[in-house]
């Protein structure tokens, strides 16, 4: 299937050709509106994103612990790719077996097994030539090691293009947030020298504005996310890190978060309810992008429901003062380290993520957690005994498995849903009804 | 009376147990087999005829076990898990971690005072750490499965085996005995490798005592010594008249009475 009228790589129509059929699908049904808002706007990144290339225009290559706001200040004609957005893509929109095949060129190509699956995707891609050629490449030590190994081959693989390496300490304090803005000073020189574009204030301005707007809108959808009973699929929650590494800044990260708080707000309103839900859970850690219709099989087997997920919630924490460009890059700098992805819960040690579990249980009325322990994880597995004792301590159930989020030769769908039938039928519902019990 | 049954499939060995009046009427352990619903039907009504009670007088029963499934008579199945920690519970009243070694799979199960299931860890994925492990090496050394305790308590220092494959230690056994090395290291080290794959086991789960150990390798005196060797930490025995071995059966009879009690 041509996109665009230009015969592309395989994977990527297979991408374009499921994300058509997918929007057909929902489009039918009137309750998908954050669903439709969602694939409307994966495919306008996709379009946009072929029209550059296709135009010939700048692209910038960044690993996923980046934000882009950056990239976006420079204008409308620059591109960029998140590494890993292939892998993200086939698993959701395309054949499986295309991450996994990306998943091994890069091994092939002599990637380190033991790195995330993400990145070794996105490396794959890279080797197999899926990605228009990059400007200058933007890489971050953060959130993880498998980031800096990821950066360092996209240099390597490219090893003409010029580079710029971006330094997260392992803290999080006034010192942090200023060394962070200040390396962002330094590259706004370097993404104008390399894509021939000017930075212009009113333009990150803009782009702030709108992450600003993006931030309240994911705001306001949480709080109806937090609400009994569920109003929308679980499987919206897994989004939010997407809209995070990708788009926020833009205004198609915007439409997607107007149209989940709106699609919320409707449901709750006029009292949709999206199903009757037996126990709800903190999905604590990555989504299963290789089947994301378990959440559907979870809702509809067990009654299970997920609010929120880690990397979702504190998407929407970093709120960007636009007085002047040193306020917009210092809490851009924050952002980077405190909202991103992965990069706020892993930076630190193991009490900022056992607390903002605490905190998320909470609020979500949770009843228990699933953490979904992406092997190549090591951040998460090196403090695990002490997330396990803090759950354990408070009383909250939880299920803990090794998976990987982009491959699923690693556990199976039904060795998962067997793991997850297993604790919430024999632990979290009847936990959940013992609670109840001792509190009528 | 209120008369219930519960008939655990496991991989390597079946088990039936007839409960009434607040005690165990019958047990019965027999070999699994390839036609499971064949074996539950022959367990069972052998513990009803030690028993002496009739089906008609049976007011629930309840499948567990790997081939849970597979019993046609049972009313409900639950999983091992479940029927192991209540199980374990009624035996013991003071037990809260439950390690039940099977033939197939190792699991460790966390209870609360009134026997309910908080958490578990499970090696389900391989042999070593198993009964089937012990199987495995008593047919390459000769030996029977009764045979291992005594051996473990003979003189010598164990040797040292590899935990992580049941087919890797296979070949170091077959390597040793080919050396000349005693059977009783042999067997002490086997026993150790087993308890240092099990204690990691433990250790995710957390030991809340009274630790107890079910399934039928809780009968080799030796596993236990070195378990507790392991864990530095003492296991504590059921009651002697308490078949550790049909503690899932157990469990699963309970869970019958508390259904039969709410019909």
């Amino acid at each position: 299937m041509p996109i665009l009228g230009k015969t592309r790589q395989r994977e990527w129509e297979t991408v374009w050709k499921t994300l058509a059929d997918m929007k057909s699908l929902f489009a039918a049904d009137e309750e998908e509106l954050g669903m439709n808002g969602l694939l409307e706007n994966i495919q306008k990144l996709v379009i946009d994103q072929f029209q550059k290339a296709d135009a010939g225009l700048p692209t910038v290559w960044h690993n996923i612990g980046f934000g882009p706001p950056l990239i976006f200040a420079l204008g409308d004609d620059v591109n960029h790719v998140p590494l890993a957005e292939m892998s993200a893509l086939c698993s959701i929109l395309g054949d499986q077996a295309d991450t996994e095949a990306l998943i091994d060129a890069s091994e092939a190509a002599g990637y380190s097994p033991e790195c995330c699956s993400a990145d070794k995707g996105g490396i794959g891609a890279v080797v197999k030539g899926l990605y228009p050629d990059p400007c200058c490449i933007v890489g971050i030590n953060t959130p993880c090691d498998s980031q800096v190994a990821a950066f360092n081959s996209m240099a390597e693989l490219r090893n003409k293009v010029p580079c710029f390496a971006i330094d997260a300490p392992a803290y999080d304090d006034e010192r942090t947030y200023q060394y962070m803005a200040s390396q962002l000073r330094e590259l706004i020189p370097f993404l104008e020298k390399h894509t021939g574009r000017k930075l212009e204030w009113e333009k990150l301005k803009q782009v702030c504005e709108t992450a600003n707007r993006t931030a309240e809108y994911l705001w306001q959808w949480m709080e109806y996310r937090s609400l009994k009973p569920t109003m929308q699929p679980s499987k919206l929650c897994a989004f939010t890190m997407v809209l995070m590494i990708t788009l926020i800044g833009s205004p198609l990260g915007e439409a997607i978060a107007k149209g989940l708080a709106e699609d919320a707000k409707r449901k709750v309103e006029s009292g949709v309810k999206f199903f009757d839900e037996k126990v709800r859970a903190i999905w604590y850690q990555d989504p299963v992008w290789w089947d994301i219709q378990l959440y559907d099989w979870m809702e509809a087997e067990l009654g299970l429901t997920i609010p929120m997920d880690i990397f979702g919630y504190y998407c929407s924490e970093g709120w960007i003062n636009t007085k002047n460009m040193d306020t917009a890059l210092y809490d851009l700098g924050k952002l980077t380290v405190n909202a991103g992805p992965m990069s706020r819960q892993f930076r630190l040690n193991m009490n900022r993520y056992i607390d903002d579990f605490m905190t998320l249980h909470k609020r979500f009325q949770a009843d228990c957690g699933i953490m979904a322990g992406h092997v190549a994880c090591k951040h998460a597995w090196g403090g695990v005994g002490l997330f396990k004792e803090a759950c354990k301590k408070a009383g909250i159930p939880l299920l803990l498995f090794e998976f990987d989020m982009f491959d699923s030769r690693v556990l199976t769908r039904k060795e998962l849903q067997f793991e997850l039938k297993r604790f919430v039928n024999e632990i979290a519902i009847p936990a959940k009804e013992r609670k109840e019990r001792a509190k009528s | 009376m209120l008369i219930t049954a519960g008939v655990d499939i496991g991989s390597t060995a079946s088990k039936a147990v007839i409960f009434g009046d607040d005690k165990i009427l019958s047990s019965v352990i027999g070999p699994s087999s390839t036609n499971p619903a064949q074996t539950a039907l022959e367990i069972y009504r052998r513990a009803l005829e030690l028993a002496g009670k009739a089906e008609s007088e049976v007011a629930v029963v309840v499948g567990t076990g790997y081939g849970r499934a597979q019993v046609p008579f049972a009313h409900s199945n639950i999983s091992e898990l479940s029927c192991h920690g209540r199980g374990a519970h009624h035996a013991l009243n003071s037990a809260r971690t439950v390690l039940d070694i099977g033939g197939q799979d190792t699991k460790v199960i966390s209870v609360d005072k009134d026997g309910n299931l908080l958490d578990f860890a499970m090696n389900d994925k391989c042999a070593a750490g198993t009964g089937r492990f012990l199987e495995m090496m008593c047919r390459v050394l000769g030996l029977r499965l009764d045979q291992l305790a005594e051996m473990h308590f003979s003189d010598g220092e164990p040797c040292m085996i590899g935990n992580m494959c049941s087919v890797f230690a296979e070949s170091e056994v077959i390597n040793l005995v080919n050396e000349g090395v005693p059977l009783p290291r042999i067997v002490k080290g086997l026993h150790l490798s087993l308890a240092s794959r099990v204690a990691s086991l433990v250790k995710r789960v957390g030991i809340e005592p009274d630790l107890v150990i079910t399934g039928g390798v809780a009968k080799n005196r030796g596993v236990i010594d070195a378990i507790s060797n392991k864990l530095k930490f003492d296991l504590t025995r059921f009651p002697p008249e308490v078949d550790p071995q049909i503690i899932g059966a157990l469990g699963a009879a309970l869970i019958a009475s508390d259904s039969a009690r709410t019909k």
